[in-house]
């Protein structure tokens, strides 16, 4: 059983996620409706893969990131990072703080879910 | 689409429209706020909010929003970026944007065409120049913080302003642990908590040493500490906060934020209350069912066991009661969010009309049934456009007339016994009986000649029809008129009344029951058959004896308190034919400004009762406003004692 961060401040994106991945085999998800709620979820429990929105209040998607990247524990988690059409810099920024991918918004469930399983059959 | 599809795409689409719902509650604050004064915070804040609409919007497939939450977005961010300054056209022009914006989300929800965004569009490319857009591309990486050891500068500002104030700084560590979790304690609720003792300045996690993970928190908080003593055993260590780098002083920022929900809510379906308020309603009947039941079991039981079966009766009617206030609690918000819209409309039409007009409001805490403002959201939209176009003066009128510059428009609301009471007023030309009488009287409605009272007034602005307005006039919805305010305040069976002043000003208060779904009811019986009447709108119950009552034009009347009341006989009404009594009851009941009495020929009681809609069009009889039943499941007939003596006129 693969287990799934999805981080993202708004509850209709988390819902659409969640459901979207309901089809894949042998995976469950988890949700995380801020960055500090989601650190503190990859603290306390094991995670094979994180999606992370970018846009959020409180603390940013990048520095959610960055904090992950910064320390070894948490260095091997794959992320795809959600970003919006016309964010560029957000984007290329994203990769070079560690993304493993990301997906632009908006993204159907089947690119959502391929983008995923990808992911986790490469670890 | 299988089924399961549907539902999750409906349950998709509430919850993307619930979501737009608070995102616009925030954008309309922080407009706002910006009128008053720029502030980058708000700006970001506002920026963020459109930010994610358009993503929702372009997830959902409504490009039309995506495109033009993506127009405002950009000019936001320009603002933001200092490319440009905010100016009042540019406010005008977000604004009104925004409004589209809502406007178009709103046309998918209930199917309407979708208004044109070209205009808007425009006005907002024109804002955010085609240069200012290529110097945007080629700005590096947008908002984060950086580093996340020091807090960044606008912070420190932050902590100034805050021991400007008397407040003083603390650092909050927390270590999530799962043994913590399972207590309920975690990042979440932790910051909720620090939240209640002060404000959070600044979140951020840390990595300690051996590879340990906690939470910090800068806190503007108490001035003494002893509240954080407690904690240490929730996994929350305190100090003092020293900052690592000396603090310049600096221009304070304003701290203003448009936060969304805060994770200790829940959002619930106003059709799951409507649904537990439906079971408590059954719980009342069954309720009485077994009052009734024991009251005929105690010639045949042991008397001490009968007391013991009252007794438990009586406390389990207490825990219903108590359990029915609860759940008609949940449902209730304050009426604040209404105020703010009303709020936000007067600032926008006073800026079109070139009116100064103030906005102030009091009793935003009183709470009301979510459902009721629903339903009165937009009779009071109506009638504050009314106020600003037609009530408040131009400012040279009201300089010509010794009045202060600006128009005063106040909302008030408070909470009288079991209902609340809305007042708008406004301090501006007051409603000219003079020109009401005079239209009504070329439209035909009065004889003329005729005088009014204010009550009278009310009555015809807000018949249908009626209108002083002889062109359209776009800011105050074409001239629609009170009669949809009327109707929709006796939907909710309320009340409208009015008191003016030519040259002072008017007052219009909406008085709403607090109760919707359990009502208290006469119970009375009309030629054998029983219905029920709402208590609240009876004034008064008389006894009449057949030989008092005299025959005027037609209609039968007797004596009454000084006066004449003409009474309706409810057998006439449903063509029901039966003897007449003797004597019997005349139910004293508010037909305008006059009181009329309804005939019934027995009381049977009153009961709090449960009411159900009669929702099948094809049943809609006039003059039945809903069914209930009684303990023993037969159907009784509500009657809408208001539509009666209104058919009474007619015929």
């Amino acid at each position: 059983m693969k287990v799934v961060l999805v981080v993202d401040d708004s509850a209709t994106m988390r819902r659409m996620i969640v459901t979207s991945l309901r089809e894949i085999q042998d995976i469950r998800c988890e949700e995380a409706s801020n960055g500090m709620e989601a650190v503190e979820k990859l603290v306390l429990e094991q995670y094979d893969l994180v999606l992370l929105d970018l846009n959020m209040p409180d603390m940013h998607g990048l520095d959610v990131l960055r904090f992950l990247q910064a320390h070894a524990r948490f260095r091997g988690i794959p992320v795809i990072v959600l970003t919006t059409r016309g964010d560029e810099a957000s984007r290329v920024e994203a990769l070079n703080s560690g993304a493993t991918a990301y997906l632009t918004k908006p993204f159907s469930p089947p690119e959502l879910a391929g983008c995923v399983v990808e992911l986790l059959n490469k670890n | 689409m299988a089924d399961s599809e549907k539902k999750f795409f409906a349950d998709l689409m509430d919850d993307y429209f619930a979501e737009c719902d608070e995102h616009f509650s925030a954008v309309r604050r922080g407009l706002l706020l910006l009128e008053t004064s720029y502030s980058k915070q708000v700006a970001e804040d506002l920026f963020r909010s459109f930010h994610t609409l358009k993503g929702l919007s372009g997830m959902v497939g409504y490009s039309e929003a995506e495109q033009l939450a993506h127009g405002i977005e950009s000019y936001l961010r320009a603002l933001t970026k200092g490319l440009v300054v905010l100016s009042q056209p540019g406010l005008e022009t977000l604004m009104a944007s925004a409004k589209v914006l809502e406007q178009t989300i709103a046309a998918h929800r209930v199917k309407t065409p979708i208004p044109d965004r070209q205009q808007i569009l425009k006005s907002l490319d024109c804002l955010v120049s085609g240069q200012i857009v290529e110097e945007i591309r080629s700005q590096p990486a947008p908002t984060s913080t950086g580093s996340i050891e020091d807090p960044p500068p606008e912070k420190l500002e932050q902590i100034i302003a805050a021991r400007k104030k008397g407040a003083e700084i603390w650092r909050l560590v927390f270590k999530p642990e799962a043994a913590l979790a399972e207590r309920g304690i975690n990042v979440n609720t932790v910051r909720e908590r620090l939240g209640q003792v002060g404000e959070i300045i600044h979140a951020m996690p840390k990595v300690v040493e051996n590879d340990k993970v906690v939470f910090e928190f800068i806190l503007a908080g108490p001035k003494q500490g002893q509240i954080f003593e407690s904690w240490e055993s929730d996994g929350i260590s305190f100090e003092p906060f020293t900052p690592s780098k000396p603090m310049e002083t600096g221009v304070v920022a304003d701290t203003l934020s448009l936060r969304l929900t805060p994770s200790n809510i829940v959002r619930v379906e106003l059709s799951r209350l409507d649904d537990l308020m439906q079971k408590i309603g059954e719980l009342v009947i069954g309720k009485a069912r077994l009052n009734e039941l024991l009251n005929s079991a105690e010639a045949e039981i042991p008397h001490g066991v009968w007391r013991n079966l009252q007794e438990t009766n009586a406390e389990m009617e207490k825990t219903l009661r108590t359990l029915r206030e609860g759940v008609m609690r949940v449902r209730m918000v304050p009426v604040y969010d209404l105020f703010e819209r009303m709020h936000f409309a007067v600032r926008e039409l006073s800026r079109i009309q070139k009116k100064n007009v103030i906005f102030e409001s009091f009793g935003g805490e009183t709470e009301i049934d979510k459902y009721l403002v629903e339903k009165i959201m937009d009779p009071m939209l109506h009638m504050v456009r009314n106020a600003v176009s037609h009530g408040i003066e131009s400012p040279e009128k009201r300089a010509g007339t010794g009045k202060p510059l600006e128009g005063r428009i106040t909302m008030r609301a408070s909470a009288v016994a079991e209902s609340i009471v809305l007042e708008i007023s406004d301090d501006g030309r007051g409603i000219d009986a003079e020109k009401i009488r005079s239209r009504a009287a070329t439209l035909g409605q009065i004889k003329p000649g005729e005088s009014l009272e204010s009550m009278d007034i009310l009555e015809i602005i807000c018949g249908s029809g009626f209108t002083t307005l002889t062109r359209a006039d776009v800011a105050s919805g074409r001239g629609v008129g009170m009669a949809v305010v009327g109707k929709a305040v006796e939907e909710l069976s309320g009340s409208l009344s009015l008191e003016t002043e030519p040259g002072r000003g008017s007052s219009f208060f909406i008085k709403l029951p607090l109760s919707l779904a359990l009502e208290r009811a006469l119970l009375v019986e009309v030629c054998g058959r029983i219905f029920a009447v709402p208590a609240s709108i009876v004034e008064e119950i008389v006894e009449i004896k057949s030989d008092s009552v005299t025959l005027f034009e037609n209609n039968e009347i007797v004596a009454y308190h000084k006066s004449v009341l003409p009474l309706v006989r409810l057998s006439e009404l449903f063509r029901v034919d039966c003897d007449r009594t003797a004597d019997f009851y005349g139910l004293v009941v508010r037909s305008g400004k006059n009181r009329v009495g309804i005939v019934v020929d027995r009381l049977l009681g009153q009961k709090e009762i449960v009411v159900h809609g009669l929702s099948d069009p094809l049943l809609q009889t006039p003059g039945i406003s809903g069914v209930t039943e009684l303990g023993d499941r037969t159907p009784i007939l509500i009657l809408d004692l208001k539509e009666l003596t209104r058919m009474r006129k007619r015929t």
